[in-house]
């Protein structure tokens, strides 16, 4: 049981220690034995060390400390240390000292003695703890009171009930927190009419509206379900802070009943309310009266009305379609959009099915909002919704190919690329690249799809269209891609050279590496090739990788660059590198004359960036060229 | 600007159109100073930003349904005060202030510098001098035109304040670690629910829509049977607080210590406590980065295991991790080595058939692209804190649990502190998640609680 790092002082040595009261408070931290730490508290010690020790003595005193650290609730500095350790050692000694020190200490210290007391739950200290309750200074009377309601007896109750009517506003408020708490415990032990009758009581008392709150709170749940009716009292309540609480407590009391009270009450409130209700009728997925909610969606206020739809969403079935349906017959886009996302979140996984049958049947907007919800419910992609992208309505083709992009299957993935190369309709161009992008980056087998995409590119004559696809290429990334890719960037058409330069550019694995030294290599010396120098440059800078495999890049690439500007982003790969072996490299690089200057300014600067190898930075300097 | 007032007024006649939309939710329980009524063009001029957020908020409420549609009316604002706003606190106040439905009023600090930044910024958003400035936090909480609170202080104050805000009928959006041991944690939510307050702790990676991706994959099988959850805490390390020796204190308008000193045991100023962020954050167990990551990283863990009652067993570190077990037979490993390279607070979840890891890069990393079921990495990327900030000012309205509410930052604070206890103690402890207490323990369980000073209480 000891610490790992537990430092023992020999009693010798601690003896000398206390003759001379040297140790410092970080090593009292480590004292385990109680004798020792009691030694430290008889002694004339520092303060600090006294604190420490009560620190170590809340986790390993006993009884045998009790007296010791008692004393110290009287020291202004000390008593909170002390209070520390009396708290945390379980015992009727450690209660005894903490009623001894209430009647000796005042003010702020007698405060944290009660609230000690309280944190205890010492039941034998009611008495006490009464005596303070209506003491002339709020602060410790207060104090007493929330210690009384922590111990949450009948004694300690039956003292915070008499007291209410002898105290002032400000300690009120702590008599009222005493009783809530008081109650509280009785409602934990199953006593639910006497928690009720206290609840009741801090209700009528003249308390501020938080008091008020809790206790309404307490009220309700104590009752159950005979508690509805003042649930619903608050629902109505004018003043909006008893609103809100009924839509807390509407959260937390149990039972079909209290659905069926809001299910009313969501009929009966004024619109600014009944939005809130339907909030809070959806936070209760269990037992929730769904047809309540159905029926708001035809509200006149509109929050209403999509407040009932999103909520559907959230604890809806498969019966909640046809109404779901029936509520986006109009134009209104906002409430098409609500509908969507509804049928996109139930649970129910019935709904899958119900729509794609649906489906099969629908036209129109309502095809259109079948199609979107599943796609969004990620439901594989049905012959009725390939058959959607020939659609005569252009509403209907552009939500299956944003469907088709999030649901089509890797086995069918030839749709996407057909509607691409060859779409029915010229305006769905865009949003067949876009759908087949989508498609292409989630493909479990991305070397598959990258095979099937290069060889659509073969068929391709448009030279933009074979741009899109080859931007289509680089976002699936892999071996084939980068083949692709690499060999469209030495073709001789403008468009392919430019969509595949620049998809090079940004393309997120290391092994492009090579391909880009190989075309900087072929390439005329044109805009392009700057461009694969650039993207060999950036993999150089930015990518991880073992130290050697970046040397060898940067000294590869100082072959390859040939504009002043290309030869400085070499020379940055070294900087963002300290080393020996980039200094090295930048000794090197200065011996071209065209860089000679900022290569030696880099070299310098590595110099001073390679810890603790002075010698073989000074070696290597030293070959610098004068 | 013209943009902003077209869209104004096009709103206002939408609004008129809807039956008392105009008087939608009014946080009518307090009464406004005509000082704290922003006029209407310099409050828009704080509104623009929050489109994009609006559109994402993960809220089943609509916009338009709690006045977040541009049209505010003040009495539909909630007003903010800001307690303790330091650098933290100076990003979320930034997440506040973009809010269109936000007023922000009031500011609590002992440091004098930090009340008159955080006040001069205000003001000059606002056009005004009306940010109030308190030293004294019970003089920002006594006042009833504050609404919410955001409570940005050290770890120090941050259960302790919470408990007075929630206590003078105040919503919290309390920063991060919230609790500073076990008891507190218990106790944080106890409170809240009693005070039926909106509580929201700032582990703003709940509404991050990757991370909260990778939870749902774990939370609904996707991964098959559970098997362990990592979290990746830097700087596991556990040791008790300290005390220096005394320095002059500064003048109490300056830096006012015996406040700054709040809950924390008695000590003589020394400037080395000034940095909030580091004091004594743990407690009895100044919590490195168990706590400090741990309030994050664990947090999502507890979110994967769909917030269940804490791990029942810890053990002491090995190599780097400590792992602690869940009733349901799932490891919560905690790990310091082989981080995922994911940027910081990086998670992984591993079940019998896939496993994801999500970090702060943004990224996810999955086992099969099936799981994405049709959805992109791309999209799933990351976005600002703002989004937790929204999730707790549509709760204060609809009275709605934030995802980061208090019982589930009590069980994740509670895992970090056992951790912490395992670390400390350096064995294998047992926790019973139904007396909350060590089993058969008697050191680990002093440790569950420390006593405050006086005169707070919790």
């Amino acid at each position: 049981m000891k610490l790992k790092n537990t430092f023992r002082f020999p009693s010798l040595v601690l003896a000398s220690l206390l003759l001379c009261s040297s140790w410092t408070a970080a090593q009292v931290t480590t004292i385990t034995s109680e004798p020792e730490l009691i030694t430290i508290l008889q002694s004339d010690g520092a303060a600090a060390d006294k604190a420490m020790a009560c620190k170590r003595l809340a986790i390993y005193g006993s009884e045998k400390c009790v007296a010791d650290v008692g004393k110290l609730l009287r020291d202004e500095q000390l008593s909170s240390w002390a209070r520390i350790t009396l708290e945390a050692i379980p015992g009727k000694e450690s209660s005894q000292v903490l009623r001894e020190a209430a009647d000796s200490v005042k003010g702020r210290l007698l405060i944290g003695v009660l609230n000690s007391i309280g944190v205890r739950r010492d039941v034998d200290s009611v008495e006490v703890l009464a005596k303070y309750v209506t003491d002339a200074d709020a602060g410790v009377a207060s104090a007493a009171a929330v210690a009384l309601g922590r111990i949450g007896n009948e004694t300690s109750t039956e003292v915070l009930k008499k007291s209410m009517a002898k105290v002032g506003d400000e300690v009120r408020s702590a008599v009222a927190e005493g009783l809530v708490l008081s109650a509280e415990a009785s409602m934990m032990l199953g006593k639910l009419d006497y928690a009720m009758e206290i609840y009741d009581s801090v209700r009528k008392a003249k308390v501020p509206q938080q008091r008020i709150v809790e206790a309404t709170r307490g009220a309700i749940l104590s009752r159950k379900t005979a508690g509805i009716p003042l649930l619903i009292e608050e629902l109505r309540a004018p003043e909006y802070f008893r609103f809100q609480l009924g839509l807390s407590v509407a959260r937390e009391l149990e039972g079909r009943e209290v659905d069926q009270a809001l299910a009313s009450e969501l009929a009966k409130a004024p619109a600014d309310r009944a939005a809130l209700i339907l909030v809070a009728m959806a936070d209760r997925p269990a037992t929730v009266d769904v047809q309540a909610i159905i029926k708001a969606i035809a509200a006149e206020a509109k929050p209403v009305r999509l407040t009932a739809l999103k909520s559907l969403g959230l604890v809806g079935d498969v019966e909640c379609v046809t109404p779901l349906l029936d509520a986006c017959k109009g134009a209104d886009t906002e409430l098409t959009d609500t509908v969507v996302e509804a049928l996109s979140k139930i649970s129910d996984a019935r709904v899958d099915g119900e729509l794609a049958k649906r489906m099969e049947v629908a036209n129109g907007s309502v095809l259109v909002v079948l199609i979107r919800a599943l796609g969004a419910r990620g439901v594989p992609a049905s012959d009725g919704m390939v058959k959607a992208l020939n659609d005569a309505d252009g509403n209907v083709r552009n939500a299956a190919f944003v469907a088709l992009g999030d649901t089509l299957p890797a086995s069918k993935l030839s749709v996407l690329v057909n509607q691409f190369l060859s779409p029915k309709y010229a305006a769905d161009q865009d949003v067949a690249a876009t759908s087949l992008k989508t498609a292409a980056i989630r493909m479990p087998d991305r070397e598959a799809c990258a095979n099937e995409l290069s060889a659509a590119l073969t068929q391709i004559k448009k030279a933009g269209l074979k741009a899109k696809l080859i931007e289509i290429l680089g976002a699936v990334g892999g071996t084939k891609a980068l083949a692709t890719v690499g060999e469209a960037a030495l073709s001789s058409e403008e468009a392919s050279k430019d969509s595949a330069t620049k998809v090079l550019g940004n393309w997120m694995t290391i092994d492009a590496a090579p391909m880009l030294y190989s075309l900087s290599e072929k390439m005329p010396d044109d805009k392009y090739r700057v461009r694969a120098v650039k993207a060999y440059l950036r993999i150089a800078r930015q990518f991880d990788m073992p130290l050697q495999q970046r040397v060898s890049m940067a000294e590869s690439a100082m072959k390859i660059a040939r504009q002043p500007e290309e030869k400085k982003l070499v020379l940055d790969v070294l900087k963002r590198n300290p080393s020996l072996e980039m200094l090295q490299l930048a000794v090197m690089f200065a011996a071209s004359e065209d860089i000679k200057a900022e290569a030696v300014a880099v070299a310098n600067e590595l110099a001073g960036k390679i810890p603790n190898q002075p010698e073989k930075v000074k070696a290597i300097l030293d070959k610098l060229p004068k | 600007m013209l943009n902003v007032l077209v869209r104004y007024f096009a709103l206002v006649r939408y609004l008129a159109t809807c039956n008392q939309v105009c008087g939608f939710f009014p946080l009518s329980g307090r009464i406004m100073t005509k000082k704290h009524l922003v006029p209407r063009r310099q409050f828009l001029k704080t509104s623009v930003a929050t489109g994009a957020a609006a559109a994402i908020a993960p809220t089943i409420i609509p916009s338009s349904a709690i006045g977040r549609d541009g049209a505010t009316p003040p009495s539909e604002r909630i007003v903010v005060g800001g307690i303790g706003i330091g650098n933290r606190g100076l990003y979320d106040l930034g997440c506040f202030l973009e809010q269109k439905d936000v007023q922000f009023a009031a500011v609590c600090d002992v440091k004098e510098t930090r009340r008159v930044l955080v006040k001069k910024r205000v003001d000059e958003l606002y056009g005004n001098q009306n940010c109030d400035m308190f030293r004294d936090y019970r003089e920002l909480l006594d006042k009833s035109y504050i609404d919410a609170v955001l409570i940005a202080t050290g770890p120090n104050w941050h259960c302790t304040m919470s408990m007075y805000a929630a206590k003078a009928g105040k919503d919290i959006y309390c920063e991060k670690p919230c609790t500073k041991n076990i008891e507190q944690s218990l106790i944080l939510a106890d409170t809240i629910r009693r005070t039926a307050r909106v509580f929201q702790v700032g582990t703003q990676r709940r509404n991050l829509p990757h991370f909260a991706f990778a939870c749902y994959l774990a939370r609904t099988g996707k991964l098959g049977k559970l098997k362990r959850v990592y979290a990746h805490p830097a700087g596991m390390r556990a040791f008790s607080s300290g005390w220096l020796p005394g320095e002059p204190e500064p003048a109490v308008d300056v830096v006012d210590w015996d406040t700054y000193l709040g809950p924390a045991a008695w000590r003589p100023y020394h400037p080395t406590w000034m940095n909030g962020f580091e004091f004594e954050k743990g407690g009895g167990l100044v919590g490195g980065g168990v706590l400090e990551w741990g309030s994050h990283c664990v947090d999502l863990c507890q979110w994967a295991v769909d917030d269940c009652a804490p791990p029942i067993e810890y053990n002491p570190p090995v190599d780097g991790e400590i792992v602690a077990k869940y009733e349901s037979g799932v490891e919560l490993v905690f790990r310091e080595k082989n981080w995922i390279p994911l940027g910081s607070c990086p998670v992984r979840f591993e079940g019998e058939t896939g496993w994801v890891e999500a970090g702060d890069s943004g990224k996810m990393v999955l086992s099969s692209p099936a799981l994405l079921a049709g959805r992109k990495v791309e999209e799933i990327g990351d976005y600002p804190a703002t989004f937790h900030v929204r999730d707790f000012l549509d709760c204060v309205k609809t009275r709605g649990k934030p995802k980061g509410n208090a019982q589930a930052a009590c069980n994740a604070h509670i895992a970090c502190h056992a951790a912490n206890i395992a670390l400390f103690l350096n064995r294998k402890v047992n926790f019973d998640n139904t007396t909350h207490s060590f089993i058969d323990d008697a050191e680990a369980n002093r440790l569950r609680s420390e006593a405050l000073r006086e005169p707070w209480r919790l």
